[in-house]
C-alpha cells in the first residue's frame, strides 16, 4: 500500500482531484449493478437526495453565511409543486381554453357524468427545472424583506418560514389534502416506460442530480458571484464598501439554494408517490443542517459525504449495528441487549456526532479552507524597496482626473446626541493629495464613513465628479470611483490574498450567475484578465504580497494586511483613494516605503484622501491638511501651516514634538 | 540580573509555514526590552508564544525557571504575564470600570484590589474620569490607557505589549511612552513590540531585531540606537525621494 499512497503523492494536486473524482463517480454508476439489493439503492437514492438538499443549503449556509433554519419549506414547495401538478388532487372542470395545453401533453381531459374534468399530467422532466424555478422564486419573496436581519435574526425568521409552509400546506386541504397529504403523484416515464417501483431508475436519476448539482456549485464557487457570497460572509460592510450589492447577492444565494431543495422536492415525491407535510418540518430542516456541519460548511464535497454518511447511517449502519448488538445479548446472555433499537435514537445519534465534531473537527469532515502551504526563506524575506513605482497598466485611463473632484459640503454626523461630525467643509480636486489629521476621536473615520456610504450624515452634501453621494448605497459610491480602506482592516479574513484582491474588482467585472455556471470564452477571459490585474497590483509591494497570494489572510502580518487592503480598493480601479492610517504598525523604514508607493499612485493620477497620524508621511505627500478636533474643522492649510498653527498644536501635535523635531512618531 | 523569561530554541508554523526559526530571547527581571523587525518578520508571533495563543513546534519557553509551553493563556497570566494586545482589544461592550475587573479575574478580590484600581487612576487620570463610560466609545489613545491598565490589575512581573503607540496621534505616543517607563520603574518587566522604533530604543534598555523569523542582532538599545544597519533598515534614515 505504501508505495501506490507515494505515488499518488507525487501526482499534482488538481489531477489528484479529478483521479479521485472519477473513482467515486466509476463507483457510484457501478453500485446498483454489484449490489442488486432494491432496499439498498433505495437508500442510497435517498441518500443522494439528501446531498441534492446538503448543497443547495451550502449555497446559503456556507458560501454566503446566511444561517437558513427552514431550508426544508423550499423542499416541501418543489415537492407539492410537482405533486399537485401530477395527482388528482386539483381537477378544474373542462373548458376550450384547456385545448393547447392537451395538445402540449401537460393536461388530460377525464371523461365524467357532470361534465369532463382536467387531469395534470406535467411530465416529470419538465418540472423538475419548473419547481426550481418556483422554489427559487419563493426565495426571492421569502428572502427579500428577511435579508437585512443578520446572524440570529435572521435564522429566527427562517424558522418561523419554515413552519408556516407545512402549516399551510396542512391547511389548504382542496389543493394539498391537507394532513392526508398527496396520493398518486406520477412516477417519471422515460420513452414511454414508467419508473414504476423499482429503486435502480431513481437512483440513477438522483446521482445524475448530484452531479449535475456539484458542477454548478464548482462553478460558482470559482467566480465572481462565489467570491462575493464568501465577501459577505466574511464582512458584510467590507464587501459593500468594495462594491458587491448586498441585498441582490443575498437573494441570489437564497433563491439558488432554494432552486436545488425545489428540484429536490421533486424529485423525492416522484420517487414516492406520495407527500405529506410531516415530510417537510423542521426536524428536516436541522438535520440537512447537520449535515452541511459535518462535511464541512463552505465545502462542496464535504457536504456531500456528510449527507450520504448520515442518510445511511440511518438506513443502513444502525440497522446492522442494532442486529449485532442483538447477536451479541443473545451470546453473552444479556436480554437487555436485545430490547435496544439503535434507529429510535437517531436524534440523540445527530447530536452526539455534532458534539463530537464541534469538539474535535470544527470545520467538518472536508474543510473548505486549505491548509497554509510552505514558503522558502526567500519568498518570506522581505526587502524595503525604495523609490515607489513608475507604471500600473491596469489602472487605465479610469484614474486620470477627468473628474471635478470631491467636495464635502456641510456634512453633520450624529451618534445620538454625540455630533461626531459637525458642518465640515472639504474640496479635494481632482488629482490632488489631502490629508486629514486629528486627535484621536476627532471624526476622522465618521467623514471616510459618510463619504463611502457606511455612515448616514443628518446634514450637508457630497459631491463626486458633479454627483450627489449621500444617500447612495456603498456599493454604488464604489462604482462611481471612490474606494476605501478602513482603519482596523476589515479584510475577508478566512480567504486568499488573491481572493480578497479579486473582490476588489467585483463592481467592474460582469460575470453573472448563469455565465459563472457555463463559462463562455468571455468569461474566462474576464477571469483571466482580472487574475492579471490582481497579481499585477500584488506586484507592487515586491515580494511581500505575490509569493502569499494563496495564503489566507488570517495568517499575515498586521503591516502586509494593510497593504492587501490597498491593493483590494486599488483593484476597483478608483478615481480617488481614501486611505485611512495606512501606515499604522509599520516601522519608519516601512512606512518611507509605503509612503512613496502612495505617492508613485498619485504620479499615475490617483486622487487621494489620507488619514494619517505620521506628521512626516502628512508633509512629504500631502498638498493641502485638514485638521479635525471634536468633529469641527480647526484648520487647513499647507502641511507647514498648519504645524505652525497654535489650535493644532494644543489639540493634537504637543508641543515637545516640534521641539524636539520628533515629528515622525 | 535574574531572568525573568526565557525563549530557547523556539520554533512555530502555522500549517506549513515555518515562521520563528531557532529563536532565542532572555529578558531579565526588571528590564524593558524591545522587540523590533520588518513586518512579517515574527513579532506579533512571538507575543502569541509567550501568551500561550500560538504553541512552539520545538523549543522552549521558560517563565521565572519554569517552562511554561504546554500551559494554557489563563495560566500564564495567573503566573505573571499580561498582556497589551496589539490595536487593543478590550472588550468594547462593557464599561471602563469592567475592563479593568477583568483584568483582576485571575485574582482574589481584596483590598489589593483596591490599591491595583488607585495605582491605575494615579498612572491614568483621565481613566478615572471615565470609569462608566462603555469603552467601545473611547478615542484611540484613551483605550489604549485602559488597555494598559487593564494589563496592570492582574499585578503581573511582566507585561507583553503589541504595538503600543499604533493608530495614536502625537499627543498619546509621547504619553504612552512615558508611562511605560513609570510602570517599569515600579518594578514590572516589560517586552514589546514596537514600530516606533526610535521611541521604542530610547526607552527600552536592551533590543532584539527580529529578521524573517530569526534573530539578527541583539544587544544594549543604545548601542542599537547608534548601529547605522539599524538606522537605515527600521528608524527611516534615508530621504523620501
Amino acid at each position: 500500500m505504501a508505495p501506490v499512497t507515494k505515488l499518488f503523492a507525487k501526482i499534482r494536486l488538481a489531477r489528484r482531484q479529478q483521479i479521485l473524482t472519477l473513482l467515486v463517480a466509476v463507483a457510484a454508476v457501478a453500485f446498483p449493478l454489484l449490489h442488486d439489493n432494491d432496499a439498498d439503492i433505495d437508500s442510497a437514492a435517498n441518500a443522494a437526495a439528501y446531498a441534492t438538499l446538503a448543497l443547495g443549503l451550502n449555497i446559503v449556509v456556507g458560501f454566503a453565511g446566511l444561517l437558513d433554519l427552514g431550508y426544508a419549506a423550499f423542499f416541501a414547495i418543489g415537492a407539492y409543486a410537482y405533486g399537485i401538478l401530477t395527482s388528482f388532487q386539483v381537477m378544474p372542470h373542462w373548458g376550450p381554453a384547456w385545448e393547447p395545453l392537451a395538445w402540449l401533453n401537460l393536461v388530460q381531459r377525464i371523461p365524467n357524468p357532470d361534465g369532463d374534468l382536467v387531469h395534470f399530467s406535467v411530465s416529470f422532466w419538465i418540472m423538475l427545472p419548473v419547481s426550481a424555478l418556483i422554489a427559487a422564486g419563493f426565495g426571492v419573496l421569502f428572502g427579500a424583506p428577511t435579508l437585512r436581519l443578520r446572524g440570529d435574526y435572521l435564522a429566527i425568521v427562517t424558522l418561523g418560514f419554515g413552519e408556516i409552509v407545512p402549516i399551510v400546506v396542512r391547511n389548504v386541504d382542496s389543493v394539498t389534502n391537507g394532513a392526508a397529504g398527496l396520493n398518486g403523484i406520477q412516477a417519471p416515464r422515460l420513452f414511454g416506460h414508467s419508473f414504476g417501483v423499482a429503486a435502480f431508475p431513481y437512483y440513477y436519476v438522483a446521482i445524475a442530480l448530484v452531479a449535475l448539482l456539484i458542477f454548478v456549485s464548482v462553478r460558482l464557487r470559482d467566480s465572481r458571484i462565489g467570491r462575493a457570497w464568501m465577501a459577505i460572509r466574511e464582512d458584510e460592510t467590507a464587501a459593500a464598501a468594495m462594491g458587491v450589492d448586498r441585498t441582490r447577492t443575498k437573494l441570489l444565494a437564497f433563491a439558488i439554494g432554494a432552486a436545488f431543495a425545489g428540484a429536490t422536492g421533486t424529485f423525492y415525491v416522484a420517487k414516492l408517490q406520495t407527500a405529506t407535510p410531516e415530510m417537510f418540518g423542521f426536524p428536516v430542516s436541522v438535520m440537512i443542517l447537520v449535515m452541511v456541519v459535518l462535511g464541512g460548511m463552505g465545502s462542496v464535497w464535504g457536504v456531500v459525504v456528510g449527507a450520504v454518511l448520515l442518510q445511511l447511517l440511518q438506513s443502513w449502519f444502525l440497522e446492522d449495528l442494532s442486529g449485532w448488538i442483538h447477536q451479541l445479548g443473545e451470546a453473552i446472555n444479556q436480554p437487555w441487549m436485545q430490547q435496544i433499537d439503535l434507529t429510535q435514537s437517531i436524534e440523540l445519534i445527530f447530536g452526539l456526532i455534532l458534539v463530537f465534531m464541534m469538539l474535535y473537527r470544527r470545520d467538518g469532515l472536508i474543510p473548505a479552507t486549505r491548509k497554509q502551504p510552505a514558503l522558502t526563506f526567500e519568498q518570506q524575506h522581505a526587502e524595503i524597496r525604495r523609490g515607489g513605482f513608475t507604471s500600473l497598466a491596469g489602472l487605465g485611463e479610469f484614474a486620470h482626473g477627468d473628474h471635478t473632484g470631491l467636495e464635502v459640503k456641510g456634512v453633520t454626523v450624529r451618534y445620538g446626541g454625540l455630533v461626531a461630525l459637525n458642518a465640515v467643509e472639504l474640496t479635494i480636486p481632482a488629482g490632488g493629495v489631502v490629508a486629514v489629521i486629528g486627535p484621536n476621536g476627532s471624526g476622522k473615520s465618521t467623514l471616510f464613513n459618510a463619504i463611502t456610504g457606511l455612515t448616514h450624515a443628518d446634514d450637508g452634501a457630497i459631491c463626486f465628479n458633479g454627483e450627489e453621494l449621500l444617500g447612495l448605497p456603498p456599493h454604488q459610491i464604489l462604482r462611481r470611483g471612490v474606494a476605501r480602506t478602513f482603519q482596523n482592516i476589515r479584510l475577508f479574513t478566512n480567504l486568499s490574498v488573491l481572493d480578497n484582491v479579486l473582490i476588489g474588482q467585483h463592481a467592474r467585472l460582469k460575470t453573472g450567475p448563469i455565465a459563472a455556471v457555463f463559462r463562455p470564452p468571455g468569461t474566462r477571459r474576464e477571469e483571466a484578465a482580472a487574475r492579471e490585474w490582481a497579481s499585477e497590483i500584488l506586484a507592487l509591494f515586491g515580494n511581500r504580497l505575490l509569493p502569499r497570494a494563496t495564503q489566507t489572510v488570517s495568517h499575515l502580518s498586521y503591516a502586509n494586511r494593510r497593504r492587501v487592503e490597498i491593493a483590494r480598493a486599488l483593484a476597483s480601479r478608483p478615481r480617488i483613494l481614501l486611505l485611512d492610517e495606512p501606515t499604522a504598525g509599520m516601522n519608519p523604514a516601512e512606512t518611507l516605503e509605503l509612503a512613496e508607493q502612495i505617492k508613485s499612485l498619485h504620479a499615475l493620477g490617483l486622487t487621494i484622501l489620507l488619514i494619517e497620524h505620521k506628521l512626516d508621511v502628512v508633509t512629504r505627500l500631502a498638498e493641502k491638511v485638514v485638521v479635525l478636533d471634536h468633529g469641527d474643522k480647526i484648520a487647513e492649510g499647507t502641511p507647514d501651516e498648519v504645524r505652525k498653527n497654535e489650535a493644532v498644536l494644543q489639540a493634537y501635535l504637543g508641543r515637545g514634538t516640534l521641539a524636539e523635531g520628533m515629528v515622525d512618531a | 540580573m535574574p531572568d525573568l523569561l526565557r525563549f530557547k530554541d523556539v520554533n512555530t508554523h502555522y500549517g506549513d509555514l515555518h515562521v520563528l526559526k531557532d529563536v532565542n530571547y532572555t529578558i531579565g527581571d526588571g528590564e524593558i526590552v524591545s522587540l523590533l523587525g520588518g513586518n512579517a518578520s515574527g513579532k506579533s508571533t512571538t507575543m502569541k508564544t509567550i501568551m500561550g495563543v500560538v504553541r512552539p513546534t520545538t523549543g522552549s519557553v521558560i517563565f521565572d525557571g519554569v517552562p511554561i509551553e504546554r500551559t494554557s493563556t489563563a495560566e500564564r497570566v495567573r503566573r505573571g504575564i499580561a498582556p497589551v494586545l496589539e490595536a487593543r482589544r478590550l472588550f468594547p461592550r462593557m464599561t471602563v470600570y469592567e475592563n479593568l475587573e477583568m483584568g483582576a479575574y485571575t485574582r482574589k478580590r481584596g483590598p489589593e484590589f483596591a490599591q491595583d484600581l488607585e495605582r491605575v487612576y494615579s498612572l491614568f487620570p483621565r481613566v478615572k474620569e471615565r470609569l462608566n463610560q462603555i469603552s467601545g466609545t473611547l478615542s484611540g489613545g484613551e483605550q489604549q490607557m485602559v488597555a494598559i491598565g487593564r494589563a496592570l490589575m492582574a499585578r503581573p512581573r511582566l507585561i507583553c505589549m503589541d504595538e503600543p503607540s499604533m493608530g495614536l496621534s502625537p499627543l498619546y505616543v509621547e504619553q504612552v511612552f512615558e508611562i511605560i517607563q513609570a510602570i517599569n520603574r515600579q518594578g514590572t518587566t516589560i517586552f514589546m513590540v514596537e514600530q516606533n522604533a526610535n521611541m521604542a530604543l530610547s526607552i527600552a534598555h536592551r533590543a532584539y531585531v527580529l529578521q524573517t523569523g530569526k534573530v539578527v542582532l541583539s544587544g544594549a538599545a543604545s548601542e542599537l540606537r547608534r548601529d547605522p544597519a539599524i538606522r537605515e533598515a527600521y528608524l527611516g534614515e534615508l530621504q523620501l525621494t
